[in-house]
């Protein structure tokens, strides 16, 4: 009998399971993300060939993150990877004016998939440590996220420091929830 | 996919991605011999001899560790590209081409051997990575550079079978003789040397299915591809130059994942789920 009240009680407040699918540019900082909220430690990381996936707890929702590496060649198959994705973190690299507009191409792009059709998408400004970092504002408009059709929050961030990434979790577990 | 998509280079250039696509096996036969030239077959920054991963905007050649570092220091600094899972186009290989490890020694270091030690810790390196390439005069060298390798990149695309030539008198001023470099007469046949890099991108392009088959087979493949070419004696030292680079490459406990993603990359979409092997991407 108490197993079945745990079991209730679980399924009332238990934890929520939730596949989020974090993507970006090429070194924009998707791997020191994922593992600055899995671990809380800055790691040394290598370019991403392929992917890496890890749960993170966050309050009462278990995140699925699929870090999914940037390279062209990658990005090529990386439609497999959004079959039952709810959330969708874009990682911007703040510092990189360059390739903005590359960036906005590709969120674009992979916005029209039909099966991302109804994901909330978590823009996270990264690498605002860096001299001349755009502010999320100027990410906003650069991104032209305004012309979207998705729920979308953008929030600033540093990756290396944790600033800005908790707060972008409580906001994706705020709207999925 | 669209036919209309665009794929931007890190160095400022834009192109057709199907461009980019179908020229890809001749762009990286083309870096593949350039990693074997002088200074290129050693990581610019620490020496090691591994040259996996290269700056397209500084035009350096470099090892897996040292690109980590370059992405620390900032996109604002410098970018990095490996050979393998990352599309190249004429701009960014025309840079490689122009700059190099050797030439790059003048432009943002002409006093040390060395950026920094392989044992210093990464503070320390991004700290001197900055300071290296962050600083105006470098920056300048790095912009120039770009601008000498986009415009010859922009010429019309060369014919492989009659090497690379010089537009007449658009030779930036200063720039090396690299067109000569490039185009001066080898001592084999051109069209044997041609057929040997043909078949060098087309083995590359292979190479994860050499992988996956193991080195014993990739070499008894990399014979029977050859074999018609070995005899002439010039490429038959390329052949081997070349078997020593497959074999390195077979020999290379390359991670579960990254093998994994290798297949992932050479599959057809429809193909994915069954083809890869979950079980060893779990582990």
């Amino acid at each position: 009998m108490g197993l079945v009240f745990t079991k209730i009680w679980q399924r009332m407040i238990g934890k929520q399971d939730m596949r989020i699918l974090m993507v970006g540019l090429d070194s924009v900082g998707k791997t020191t993300i994922l593992y600055k909220l899995k671990f809380d430690e800055v790691v040394t990381t290598i370019p991403t060939i392929g992917f890496n996936v890890e749960t993170v707890e966050h309050k009462n929702v278990s995140f699925t993150v699929w870090d999914v590496g940037g390279h062209d060649k990658i990005v090529a198959v990386r439609r497999q990877h959004y079959h039952g994705t709810k959330g969708l973190i874009f990682v911007v690299d703040s510092n990189d004016h360059a390739r903005m507009q590359k960036a906005r191409e590709e969120l674009n792009k992979m916005l029209r998939a039909d099966e991302l059709r109804k994901a909330v998408v978590l823009v996270f400004a990264n690498k605002q440590d860096m001299p001349n970092a755009m502010t999320a504002a100027d990410v906003t408009d650069k991104l032209g996220l305004n012309d979207l059709h998705h729920q979308w929050f953008i929030q600033s961030a540093c990756a290396t420091t944790g600033e800005g990434l908790h707060e972008g979790l409580d906001w994706l577990s705020r709207t999925l929830c | 996919m669209a036919s209309s998509d665009v794929f931007r280079s890190k160095i400022g250039s834009k192109y057709p991605k199907q461009e980019i696509e179908d020229r890809q096996l001749q762009l990286k036969a083309e870096l593949t011999s350039l990693k074997r030239k002088g200074g290129n077959t050693q990581c610019f920054d620490c020496g090691v001899a591994d040259v996996t991963w290269a700056s397209p905007k500084l035009g350096t050649f470099l090892c897996v560790t040292c690109s980590d570092i370059h992405r620390a220091a900032g996109a604002h600094i410098t970018c990095v590209k490996n050979f393998s899972t990352y599309l190249w186009s004429p701009d960014e290989v025309a840079m490689m081409r122009l700059v190099g490890n050797d030439r790059a020694k003048d432009l943002y270091r002409s006093s040390a051997p060395l950026s920094w030690s392989p044992h210093d810790s990464k503070e320390r390196k991004v700290q001197l990575c900055t300071q290296l390439y962050g600083n105006a005069t470098a920056q300048r060298a790095s912009a120039e550079m770009i601008t000498a390798a986009t415009a010859a990149s922009a010429s019309p695309a060369p014919n492989p079978s009659q090497g690379f030539k010089a537009p007449a008198g658009k030779s930036p001023a200063g720039a090396p003789n690299w067109f000569e470099d490039w185009s001066s007469p080898r001592d084999e046949d051109p069209k044997v040397a041609q057929k040997s890099v043909d078949l060098l991108g087309d083995l590359l392009d292979l190479q994860p299915v050499l992988q996956k088959a193991g080195a014993v087979e990739a070499d008894v493949f990399l014979q029977q591809g050859y074999v018609d070419v070995v005899k002439a004696p010039a490429v038959e030292k390329f052949h081997n130059e070349l078997a020593g680079v497959f074999d390195n490459k077979c020999q290379q406990t390359v991670a579960q994942p990254a093998r994994c993603a290798m297949q992932m990359a050479n599959k057809e979409d429809n193909d994915f789920w069954t083809s890869v092997n979950w079980d060893d991407l779990m582990k």
